[in-house]
Formats: C-alpha cells, structure tokens, sequence
C-alpha cells in the first residue's frame, strides 16, 4: 500500500518540489495552498501524513496542529520560514513529528517521512523491540546493556535512561523538554544545564569526539537527535 | 557718559525725595505750633498742645520713609513746646523742673509712636513687595508653561524679566546641535535674534565657576542648568543687577531657577519625542528587513531544493549537472547572507541585550560543523573540546551563527584538503574558542579592518566568488554584545588566519 501524503505549502514552487520528491521517492500526494482547503482535505480524504507550513495565509500552523491532535495522531511534519527556536520546541511540544527548516534537501525531507511513518505504525502495532542499534552503538533493554564496537560499555542509570529514549525514537528530534520530563520527572522545570552535563558525560563515552558527535546530534534551541544509520 | 548721566539722576532723585521728607516735616511742626499757639490763647492746657505736637510727629513717620525723620521731628517737636510754650516764652531755657520731666517723657512717647508707625509702614512695604514677587513669579510660571519650544521661552523671558528689571534682557538657549543654538536680546517686545562668534567657547565659559554667574561686558550672564547639563543663560546688566536689593536678588534667583526648570520640561518632551521618533524607525527598519528575510527565504528554498533535483537527475549529463550546481552554491550564499542580516537585526533590535542560557560549547561547535559540513566539502574540521565540558552562558542561535560564518570564510580562505582548527578551552574568568586555517592569513594588512561593515578581501580571491563581508561584522556585533571580544591575526607556525573568541564565563 502507498502512503498518501497532504502537502499544505501556499509557495508554488516548493510545493513542486516537495511534490516532486515524493513522486521520485513512490508516495501519493495530496496538495493544499492554504489552512481552510487542508482541513477539508483531512476530513474527506484518506491521509497517512502531513507535511505542513507554518506560515499560511489563513490560518496559522500551529493552530493546524492543535486542532488536528483532538482527534487525529497521523504523523506532522512541519515545514518552516521561521528561525525562532522557540517556536519550534513549541510546535514539536504541541505534537508534531518533526521539524524542516527552509532551505532543506530531498534527501533530507524523505528521510524525516521514512522516520515518522516508522514510528507512527511502530506506535499503531505496539509492536515491542528490545534490541536497537546504530551503527556500533547497541542496546539491549531486557538485558539492560549497552554495547559499542560490540563491547559492553558502563552507563550509570541516568545515561542507561537517556539512551533508551533516543533508541526508541531514533531520527527524531527530542525536545529538551520531552527529555527533561521523562528523566527527572515532571515539575522538574527547564533546568537545561543539568541535562547539558548529563549529554555530555555521554558523549564522552560513546562519542570519538563530543563535538563531532556520530549518534546524538544537537539541534540548537531545540533539542537532540540520535543520528539514523543511513544518515 | 551715560552711566554717570544715570548716576546723577539716581543721586538727584534721592535728594529731592529727601527735601520733600524735610518739607513735609518742618511744615507739620510749624503747623501744630501754630495751633497749639491757637489753644494757649484760647488758655486750654498744654497737654492739647503735647498731643498736637505727638500727632505731628505720627504724621510726619506715616508721611516720610526710615525712622530718621520720625526721631528728629519728635526731638524738634520738643525744643519748639519748650521754645514756644514754656516760660520764658522764646527761649530754650525752662523756670519750672518739673517741665523737663515733661520734656523727656513727651520725647520719649513720640519715639516710639514714631517707630512704630514706620516699622508698621515697611512691613506693609514688604508685605507689598512680597505680593509683587510672587505675583511676578506666577505669571513667570504661567508663562512659561505655556511655552513648547526655546524659541519662545527665550521671547517670554526677555519680556518678563525686561518688564520685572526695566533693563535690557539676554537669553542663550544651547542645543543639541551646538550652533543651532538660540541667542536672543531685547526689551519687552523688542526682541532680536543674534549670534555669538565662538558659541563652544562661550558654553566654555560656565565650566568650573566660583559664582553662580559669569560677568563679561558689564553683563552678568547667569548660566540655566538642567538635571544633567547648562541648558542655557541669562544676561543681564551689571548695572541694574548691582542696584537690587537682598529682596529683590532673591526674586531674581527664583526666577533664574523657574526658567532652568522649564527649559529642562521642553529638552526632556523633546528628547522624548525623539526617542520615540527613533524607536518606532528602529522598529520600521528590522520588521522590513526580517520580511524582506522572510520572504526571501522560501524562495530561495524553492530555488536550492529546485536545482538539486536538476542535479541528481542529471548526473549523467556533467554541464547540465554543472549549472544546476552553480544555481545551488549561488542561492546558498545567498541564503547565508540572509541569515547573517536576520542575526544583525535580532543583535541590534533588542539594544544588545542577549538572553543567555548556559550551554554546553562542544553542543554548539558540533553543530555548527553540521551545518557547514552538510553539503559535502572537502575541508576536515579538527575539534579539541577539554575533557570536563566547558559550560558557557550564551545566545546558543547567535554563537552558532558567529561560528557558521568564521568557519564559511575559513573554507573559502583554505585550499581543498588542508584541515581547519577549532580549540575551545578555559582560562580564569573567560571561555576562550581559537579556530585556525591553513589559508594566506592576512598578510601584512591590518587583520582589525575585516570587521568592518562591508569589508572584503577580494584581491586574495582568484576564484571570484563573493565574501561574506557582512558575515565578520556580525560576528563582532554578537560577540560584543555578549560582553566578550574577537580578535584576529595571522598564524604563527603556518600560514593562515587565526580567529580568537574570548567569552566570559559569568552570567
């Protein structure tokens, strides 16, 4: 079965491109130009994934986004002009899959697709993996061991935690706060920096150099992303 | 001439007034004299006589100004009784003792009535004078606050101050633009405008003053000073000023200070107003340009993703390959560009206040060699982070950006396969980044001059491809603003450029 993709883009040209790439890469394909003509798009059509524009004429994405999550958990990924960090931690905080930042690459774009359907029918199956991998890096979550170059590697349980939620969701980005949350609970607040000292006692472990990173990389303002093998 | 003409009409004027006083005093005297003389025939006693000679004395202190005539008519008053009406008559000499007791109680008495009577009179005088002042003063006030620029504050000073002063009045308003300022001098409404020659010099003048005013040409110029600053002077004659008494030079100080105070009300509505002026410009400006940002950026979006795909379908026709290629490297400079003036307006809008958070700087190096990295280059980034991580309070968005830019030049400035260097450590109270190239460096120019807005190396290009001219400016803009600096200067064991960010440590 092709997934059917609704690409809500008002600018022509990217539009085509968008829809180009997909075409290449063997998706249907839905457009819309505007916030009005994509709900009523979503509510006749069978959709399996969103790729949506912030900035619309009409309606503004992130309103898109909420409405859409009352009844809906098909995968978003948000295509947008705008730099502010914050408004993107905000839109993944809000339920979106993932992020682009204009200008991006098709290779790029179909990558973050592949990693959002992934997750989506992983999370619809409640299929149960205990074994990830990534490149050397490996863990074993019955076993509760972390393995590099095939080798068991000392993790405390913190680090253990941290790792298992970036195996699970792996080419996604994590906002700091998503992370936060899971590991020091909620009502922890936005200590960033205690989480900044955790990554990088990480880093240091599984990393050839922590300012190279080869499985986490940071996103700036936003959060992590554990790197996909074919990345 | 004209101040000794002057002079002797105050003096005459004094000596009529005098003369008058005298008059009015001896007439007095001369008349109760002969009305006591009037009662002596009548036989009525002499106390009817006392009393009209008392009386005379009232009226002469109520009539004539200061105590002098009132003590010497009652003096008088009692020679001429003791003359006129005591035994033996014409003669200042007494037969009876008992009319020196007489005598000296009835001088006594018209003293002090006399005292009395002018120190009720100059308090009245005071109270008068006091009324004026304020009243002066009111309509100063009202005056002044009806006034919206200097122009017109100076015409309302000369006025009042000409018209409380009956002199010649100067006004100095100093502006911003020193020799816009305002020089005004006149009489009531007799105003005109001047100029002074060397206005710095004359602002000069009211620095380190012992008095609270300068005297020049005969003139005292009283300097109007606002909260921060002289704001402007008044002149006035020397003259006239020396003439006023205590009172009236007390009146002339509030009132100085009731003109510095409105002239400080309409610089500071001004200020205010051009503040304003400014802010809502500053405004105009970044939301242009982060529109114009905006919108070129989803076109250029278009653009890029556009002429990769007419890459990778082409891959087996190496011109069409070739051209879409150039298309990519053109719009991604471009696409630079626009961030780097996005980052400038974000440093400038916020009057260089940066929200900063502390970060992890291995975090932000590593991506920003993402980002430079992820169109394939042939350059090799080499990072050296210390083992403890080095936690930095900063913009993170902004640092990236700073370091995106000095990384992009570095890759323009290096030949393909020569690796570029980035050593972060710390050293006291700073956090200290050091990216070196392998590039020609500077040479023997002034490496401080690549800061400069708009400045580009374009002799050491041979390939023609655009600088990021902008880019190092913005960098400095950033940096600064984070309270740290960035220096470059040539390498030292190899040729090439070295770019050192120093970063405090402390919030």
């Amino acid at each position: 079965m092709t997934q059917r993709i609704l690409v809500v883009e008002d600018d022509v040209q990217i539009r085509k491109f968008i829809c180009y790439c997909l075409e290449n890469n063997d998706y249907e394909y839905l457009t819309a130009a505007n916030g009005q003509d994509a709900f009523r798009k979503i509510a006749n059509e069978n959709i399996d994934l969103i790729l949506l524009d912030l900035g619309l004429p009409d309606i503004d994405g992130v309103d898109i986004i909420r409405k859409l999550r009352e009844f809906s958990e098909m995968p978003i990924i948000v295509v947008s002009a705008r730099d502010k960090d914050k408004e993107k931690a905000d839109v993944l905080d809000l339920g979106a899959d993932d992020y682009l930042t204009k200008p991006f690459s098709a290779t790029e774009l179909i990558a973050r697709i592949k990693v959002a359907f992934r997750h989506y029918y992983r999370f619809r199956q409640m299929q149960v993996q205990t074994f990830y991998r990534v490149k050397d890096l490996s863990i074993d979550l019955d076993k509760h061991l972390v393995y590099l170059h095939n080798q068991e590697l000392h993790v405390t349980p913190m680090e253990y935690q941290l790792l298992t939620m970036f195996f699970k969701n792996i080419g996604k980005v994590l906002t700091t706060h998503t992370i936060i949350e899971e590991i020091y609970g909620k009502g922890y607040g936005n200590d960033t920096q205690a989480l900044r000292a955790l990554m990088a006692g990480l880093r240091r472990k599984i990393e050839k150099n922590p300012a190279t990173p080869e499985y986490i990389l940071t996103e700036i303002g936003v959060g992590y992303r554990m790197k996909e093998d074919t990345e | 001439m004209y101040n000794v003409e002057k002079k002797v009409v105050i003096i005459l004027k004094d000596f009529h007034k005098k003369m008058k006083s005298i008059m009015v005093m001896l007439s007095l005297l001369m008349t109760s004299s002969l009305i006591g003389m009037l009662f002596k025939s009548l036989n009525w006693s002499d106390t009817n006589i006392i009393l009209i000679y008392i009386l005379a004395v009232l009226m002469t202190s109520r009539l004539t100004q200061g105590y002098v005539y009132g003590i010497v008519s009652s003096i008088i008053a009692t020679f001429m009784f003791n003359y006129f009406f005591t035994a033996p008559i014409y003669t200042l000499s007494v037969y009876d003792s008992k009319y020196f007791v007489t005598f000296v109680v009835m001088t006594i008495t018209a003293i002090i009535m006399s005292a009395s009577t002018t120190r009720i009179q100059k308090s009245t005088e005071i109270a008068n004078e006091n009324a004026d002042h304020m009243k002066t003063l009111y309509t100063l006030t009202n005056r002044l606050s009806d006034t919206l620029d200097d122009q017109s504050l100076c015409q309302v000073v000369i006025e009042i101050f000409s018209h409380v002063f009956h002199c010649q009045v100067g006004c100095v308003c100093f502006r911003e633009n020193i020799e816009q300022s305002i020089v005004m001098y006149g009489e009531n409404h007799h105003i005109q405008q001047l100029k002074i020659d060397n206005i710095r010099a004359y602002q000069g003048c009211f620095q380190n003053m012992e008095k609270s005013y300068v005297s020049l040409n005969h003139q005292y110029h009283y300097p109007l000073y606002g909260i921060h600053k002289i704001l402007g002077v008044l002149i006035l004659p020397q003259e006239n000023i020396d003439q006023l008494d205590e009172n009236q030079k007390r009146l002339l100080t509030s009132m100085n200070e009731n003109v510095s105070l409105a002239l400080d009300h309409i610089y500071a509505i001004k200020e205010q107003l051009r503040f304003k002026e400014a802010t809502v410009k500053e405004r105009y400006r970044s939301n242009l340009l982060r529109a114009i940002s905006h919108d070129l950026r989803t076109p250029l979006s278009g653009i890029m993703g556009t002429s990769e795909m007419i890459m990778d379908m082409n891959k087996d026709n190496h011109e069409t390959s070739e051209l879409a290629h150039g298309i990519y490297d053109e719009a991604n400079w471009l696409y630079l560009l626009v961030e780097n003036i996005l980052s400038l307006t974000k440093v400038q809008e916020g009057q260089l206040v940066i929200h900063k958070q502390v970060e992890a700087i291995e975090e932000i190096i590593g991506s920003a060699i993402y980002h430079v990295t992820k169109n394939k280059m042939n350059h090799q980034i080499q990072v050296d982070v210390p083992e403890d991580v080095l936690m930095v309070p900063m913009d993170a968005q902004l640092i990236q950006q700073v370091l995106i830019n000095i990384f992009n030049n570095a890759i323009k400035h290096t030949p393909e396969n020569q690796p570029i260097c980035i050593h972060a450590y710390q050293k006291q109270q700073y956090a200290y980044l050091e990216i070196e190239d392998y590039g020609k460096g500077f040479g023997t120019q002034n490496p401080d001059q690549i800061f400069e807005m708009f400045y580009t190396n374009n002799t050491a290009l041979s390939d023609g491809s655009k600088g990021i001219g902008l880019g190092l400016t913005i960098c400095k803009a950033i940096i600064e603003a984070h309270g740290g600096t960035i220096t470059a200067k040539n390498c030292h064991l190899h040729s090439g450029a070295k770019f050192i960010i120093q970063l405090p440590m402390e919030e």
